[in-house]
């Protein structure tokens, strides 16, 4: 197709009139009164080839949508290009809906998947940053399902839709908000919220440490120390931006947990285990010592575990038997230390606690001969992250 | 599960995730005993696969097999020998 160059120079149109224009506006004023009325009558005259550097396709029947095109396409002569547009688009067989999803406060939701509806170019249709898509499928009746990632929208229900050939069919979903406002993460994911959550807080534990092995010699019985407990870390009214937040959730014995950029909790950077019991020969060298506690994980309110408690020791095989008792772990759920009957230390029991200290003790069996019991560490316990929400009104 | 967390060979972090597609997310790769944090990610290697095992056993064989003949060829040069030694000795 070719456009129109008018060279410009003034002369690219004739206008015609009335033959008895002269007598109707005989002057200036009463011609001037007539172009303002919108009463002057005019017709437009052709072109003057002498004006135009180049002249283009005319926009008519023939170059627009002709008789030819028309039989081609099964039209009737009468169609104009927006019918030719939609047949092109919408062939016998093939049906056009636009789909939108709604928040239960009716805000759009972007990125929701929607299943046996395609674009026009065969990908999968998902929603714009409007909540909308328009999609099609060759199928009249045909089953939408819709596939979300929001974490405080529950999945939203299919819907079976009978379709009219020709037009613009409209579907619309409305989501609803899960019971929940609070929740706990023991591994790690990925949260999303809506545009109707308002803002969140969040906290994070790291992971508690294992405790130490006790160590038995002759000469030295040294009970294992609890291990640290990990740290806790609390942020609140985080705007929500409905960016996808990665929640990272720490291995025991020394995990660090991440709540996206926000906060970040340092595996065995807490509560502090407590030291293990040491006896020397027959010497008590060194008490015990009980793990620390912990608290303050607050969005939402949870329990996460202490520090681990040190591991007790004894000498029963030189004379005098010494020992020196185990200490308990950090409250709540620290693994206490190891004993008599327990050599290895207690497992952490809460997210984040420490692991108790081994028992260290020597000995010697029925037979005289010398036995060293070096009790295993108790073990930590992965970490713990946490989010509290709200919407907006 | 856990799952380490690699940044030029070392390990960096530890994670709890509850199936690899989770962990290949966050860009994490399976733990193992004695992985810890800080050290280098030093996995040990995956047992064999029965391919594996078949493939080294058929390769095995053959390597018996062609001990086997070349002894029996030196058994066969031995006797030659000493039936020689003995024409020599009884004649």
């Amino acid at each position: 197709m070719q456009d129109s160059i008018i060279l410009g120079t003034g002369n690219s149109r004739y206008l015609k009139s009335v033959a008895n224009f002269l007598e109707l506006y005989p002057d200036y004023i009463s011609f001037a009164t007539a172009l303002i009325a919108g009463t002057l009558p005019v017709d437009l005259a052709g072109i003057n080839d002498a004006g135009w550097q180049q002249i283009g396709h005319a926009l008519n029947k023939e170059t627009l949508l002709d008789d030819n095109t028309c039989d081609v396409m099964g039209l009737p002569h009468t169609s104009v290009p927006n019918d030719a547009f939609m047949q092109l688009v919408l062939p016998d067989g093939k049906y056009a809906v636009k789909v939108t999803v709604l928040t239960p406060g009716g805000r759009p939701m972007p990125d929701v998947t929607i299943s046996n509806l395609t674009l026009l170019n065969g990908e999968t249709a998902v929603t714009n940053v409007n909540g909308t898509v328009i999609g099609f499928t060759t199928s009249q009746t045909v089953t939408l399902s819709p596939t979300h990632n929001y974490y405080d929208i529950e999945a939203l229900t299919p819907q079976t839709v009978t379709l009219s050939a020709g037009v613009l069919n409209n579907v619309t979903f409305t989501g609803t908000r899960i019971a929940d406002t609070s929740k706990t993460f023991s591994a790690s994911t990925t949260v999303r919220f809506s545009a109707d959550v308002d803002s969140f807080d969040c906290s994070a534990i790291g992971g508690g440490e294992n405790g130490e092995a006790g160590s038995a010699y002759y000469s030295k019985m040294t009970g294992g120390a609890g291990g640290n407990a990990g740290a806790i870390a609390n942020k609140s009214n985080i705007p929500n931006t409905s960016q996808t937040i990665a929640i990272t959730v720490g291995a025991a014995n020394g995990g660090t947990s991440k709540v996206g950029s926000y906060i970040t909790a340092s595996g065995g950077a807490g509560a502090s285990g407590g030291r293990g019991a040491i006896i020397t020969g027959t010497t008590k060298t060194q008490t015990s010592k009980a793990g620390r506690n912990s608290s303050g994980f607050l969005y939402p309110p949870t329990d996460v575990g202490g520090a681990g408690g040190g591991g007790g020791a004894a000498n029963r095989e030189i004379s005098p038997h010494t020992s020196l008792s185990e200490s308990s772990g950090g409250s709540p759920g620290g693994g206490a230390g190891g004993n008599l009957s327990h050599s290895k230390g207690y497992d952490g029991s809460l997210p984040g606690a420490g692991g108790g200290g081994g028992w260290a003790c020597y000995n010697e069996d029925s037979d005289g001969h010398d036995i060293s019991t070096n009790g295993l560490a108790g073990a930590g316990q992965p970490g713990l992250c946490g989010l509290v929400w709200r919407y907006k009104s | 599960m856990d799952y380490c967390i690699v940044d030029n060979g070392i390990i960096t972090n530890i994670i709890v995730c509850e199936d690899d597609a989770t962990a290949a997310a966050f860009g994490a790769v399976p733990a193992y005993d004695g992985a810890a944090i800080g050290a280098a990610y030093d996995p040990p290697a995956p047992p064999p696969t029965v391919d594996e095992q078949i493939a080294a056993l058929e390769a095995e064989n053959k390597l018996l097999r062609a001990q086997m003949s070349a002894q029996s060829d030196q058994l066969d040069f031995y006797e030659d020998c000493i039936a020689e030694m003995a024409a020599v000795v009884y004649a």
